[in-house]
């Protein structure tokens, strides 16, 4: 068996209290989740957490991060590629299903999530419109979908899909909601703005 | 795991293309919208206004919201820790 070097026993159990802590945040709730829970489940001292993570906010930061290099990666190959709107949509889409569940509690906490990770997601958010829209634009000037502002169209397409997460037990027995309702929202959302 | 990609030290900006990176120079720790002509750090409060002009133009949020949104992410940068507290 090949030796493990303290460097990567330190990356594993990094890795494990982030994939534990998106767990919890995403079952429970990130206000409701305490970092002694998420060290307990993992069976490591509430000491080993705080050498990794010295404030509950720079974890939940850290899972927040994940999800926004997930974005990043997949808006960002797909922007290199020269990929259309439609794609840079879908992808949104795939990446939301993927953190389907941490992401429903970072819009139903907004309002009392930490300050700065509150800035983070919003940074996010804005990352995300400019992407959107520039690639919306060129479907403007040759056309194909109606002209409007870069607000009206993210906030259209955000609008579309909180809602859905926010609601979607209601919407569907089976989640992510976004796995079973994505093509079709994407779909209505180039009923609405096509020309 | 992926080993984190960098960020600009200063606005926080994924740096993942050679572009990204202030001069275009990846050993910089600054995104290209964070420097002068030279390389140099631009002020924070200019840093400031840009990030907050970003969250309103982006999303339609208020200039009051968008500059506490702004404030709020820059306070934990390593070029601005301790300073626009």
């Amino acid at each position: 068996m090949e030796k493990i070097t303290r460097k990567e026993q330190k990356e594993k159990t990094r890795a494990g209290l982030v994939g534990r802590a998106e767990n919890l945040f995403s079952s429970r709730g990130i206000s409701q989740t305490t970092t002694a829970e998420i060290a307990k489940s993992l069976k490591v001292s509430h000491g080993t957490l705080f050498v990794h993570f010295p404030t509950r906010e720079e974890l939940v930061k850290a899972v927040v991060d994940e999800f926004g290099e997930r974005l990043s990666t997949a808006l960002g190959e797909r922007c290199a590629a020269d990929l259309k709107l439609k794609d840079l949509l879908k992808s949104h889409i795939d990446v939301l299903a993927e953190f389907e569940d941490f992401y429903m509690r970072l819009i139903s906490e907004s309002q009392s999530l930490p300050a700065h990770i509150r800035s983070i997601v919003y940074a996010i958010n804005a990352s995300l419109s400019y992407r959107f829209y520039r690639a919306a634009k060129v479907e403007m000037d040759k056309g194909h979908i109606k002209k409007m502002t870069q607000v009206h169209f993210f906030n259209t397409w955000m609008g579309l899909l909180h809602y859905q997460i926010m609601n979607r037990d209601l919407f569907s027995e089976k989640t992510p909601i976004l796995k079973e309702v994505g093509d079709d929202l994407l779909k209505h959302f180039f009923y609405i703005i096509k020309n | 795991m992926k080993p984190k990609c960098e960020s600009c030290n200063s606005c926080g900006m994924p740096l993942e293309k050679k572009e990204d990176f202030a001069l275009g120079d990846t050993s910089s720790s600054y995104c290209q919208y964070c420097v002068d002509k030279q390389g140099s750090l631009l002020p924070y409060e200019t840093i400031l206004k840009a990030n907050a002009n970003y969250y309103q133009e982006s999303q339609g949020i208020t200039e009051q919201a968008a500059n506490k949104l702004a404030k709020d992410l820059l306070k934990s940068m390593p070029a601005w820790k301790n300073v626009g507290m």
